[in-house]
């Protein structure tokens, strides 16, 4: 029976099961609750998860605060749901990348920097006076352990240049600015996303004339130096939907062989008119080449401020040591 | 291609003969076969398999080898025909294990890992793996014959360290 066979052989067959059904797998029995959390298991676990995002891979969506694991295939595009977490605790241990976390708040009443170590278990403050804004808006985006994101001049407010912007969490540092293979305006739509964990792409829509939506994927990143490819995807998005994406929204997954893009925003206009509250369902568009276009309806929307937010999931079955101050607590 | 015949000898005696190239798809038998240490007169003796597994074994390599011969020479063969041939793979290893038992799925896992034969492991695993994924833990406890050794307390315990995992 499988509590009988060598462990490389469990692990073999645990590490193919979905990852809706590792709590499961936990308490079944102390044998395998203790094999789901050993090393060679993990490993094991995210080279299966590897093999399979060849065709499909698995995002976290944040629908209404609440943070859902979706399938996504952009080769035959389609994207469902696998299943919901029950406490968003879990975003720490899928999210993070060397165990810190960045937290900041840049106010003209109030600027503070500060960086968490889950080795050191204690927050430390970084010392940083920037001549750049991020947007409250703007998500980062994490990639090879670094986060990066959209930012623009604080000089010139709103109509500043935009560029990436890098957090190293390794020296701890910001890097120098990087430069956007375009120069959008204030409420253009712009979002950063990866591909494949090794390349970020960036979209930009124009909240003006045709909506014009342009995607480019970068063919070198590091946390000073980007170089960008020519321009992957281009379409006249006022045929298609008819309004651009919400400026804070249109976080999106993208195929560079296929030219696919997924983006993720509410139906209608919402991000157009002043009056959202029309939009109630959250809807992922599937845009290719030559006007291939499709709606996915993500199900109802119940807060009217949110707006649904994708980041590519990193398989992890390693719970971080948490501030839980219990004597007998264990880390795996 | 060569369809030299190599004769396969189970632990409980059985022999078998089966073409040189399938018998390949195990890396063990591969490597003897390499080294020269494959007498064309003797069996290969198996002593962790079987008879009725080893017949299994065989049954899957002697499928599997056709399908890699055909890779060979349609290298230029279109997406649909790769999908269609893979659809018709996948069918034929739907039936191959929906035939057996979970006790000789286990036993046929030991084997594919004794003879080291990747794909075959991977399919035993994957369809274990599927006999479990929707099942509750007492399910799979009994499919298994597992016994449950959490206290009331370590199950809560358990049930409270995973309340952040995706279900």
């Amino acid at each position: 029976m499988l509590s009988d066979l060598p462990k490389e052989m469990a692990d073999e067959v645990l590490s193919r099961l979905p990852v809706t059904s590792l709590r499961g797998v936990r308490s079944t029995c102390k044998k395998w609750n203790t094999l789901s959390k050993s090393r060679t298991f993990t490993m094991l676990y995210i080279r299966e998860a590897k093999k399979k995002q060849r065709k499909e891979f698995q995002v976290a969506v944040i629908l209404d605060c609440r943070l859902s694991l979706f399938s996504v295939n952009l080769l035959n595009p389609s994207i469902d749901l696998i299943g919901m977490l029950l406490d968003t605790r879990g975003i720490i241990s899928t999210l993070l990348r060397r165990h810190k976390v960045l937290r900041f708040v840049d106010e003209p009443s109030i600027c503070e920097f500060e960086i968490y170590s889950f080795r050191s278990n204690s927050w430390k403050v970084l010392h940083v006076n920037p001549d750049w804004d991020i947007g409250f808006f703007r998500h980062g985006l994490s990639l090879g352990g670094n986060t990066y994101w959209i930012a623009q001049d604080k000089k010139h407010g709103t109509h500043g240049p935009f560029f990436v912007l890098c957090f190293d969490f390794t020296t701890e540092k910001f890097e120098q600015r990087l430069p956007l293979p375009f120069q959008p305006f204030g409420l253009d739509t712009v979002a950063l996303s990866s591909v494949r964990g090794k390349q970020i792409a960036v979209l930009w829509q124009k909240r003006s004339c045709s909506y014009t939506l342009k995607i480019w994927i970068s063919s070198r990143i590091e946390p000073n130096v980007v170089s960008w490819n020519k321009v992957l995807l281009m379409v006249d998005m006022k045929r298609l939907t008819g309004f651009p994406f919400l400026f804070s929204a249109g976080s999106f997954f993208v195929d560079e062989k296929k030219k696919v893009a997924l983006v993720l925003d509410k139906e209608g206009d919402g991000g157009c008119t002043s009056d959202f509250r029309t939009s109630t369902r959250n809807i992922a568009y599937i845009i290719g080449n030559n006007g291939y276009f499709k709606t996915v309806d993500l199900g109802e929307s119940r807060k009217i401020t949110c707006w649904p937010l994708g980041c590519s999931y990193v398989p992890s079955s390693v719970q971080i040591k948490q501030a839980a101050p219990r004597a007998n607590h264990k880390t795996a | 291609m060569s369809s030299n015949m190599i004769m396969l000898k189970s632990s409980d005696g059985a022999s078998f003969e089966i073409e040189e190239a399938a018998a390949r798809k195990s890396k063990i038998i591969a490597n003897m076969i390499e080294v020269e240490c494959v007498d064309e007169d003797k069996a290969i003796p198996l002593q962790n398999v079987t008879g009725n597994i080893l017949a299994l074994v065989i049954e899957y390599c002697n499928k599997h080898i056709v399908d890699d011969d055909d890779d060979v020479a349609t290298e230029e063969a279109s997406e649909e025909e790769e999908e269609a041939k893979k659809k018709k793979v996948d069918d034929w290893e739907a039936e191959f294990m929906n035939s057996m038992s979970l006790e000789t799925m286990f036993e046929l896992l030991l084997a594919a890992n004794y003879l080291n034969i990747k794909s075959l492991i991977d399919l035993v695993c994957q369809t274990i793996a599927n006999n479990i994924k929707d099942k509750t833990p007492e399910e799979v406890r009994k499919i298994f014959s597992i016994e449950n050794d959490f206290t009331p307390e370590e199950e809560e315990e358990i049930r409270k360290e995973n309340a952040w995992a995706f279900g």
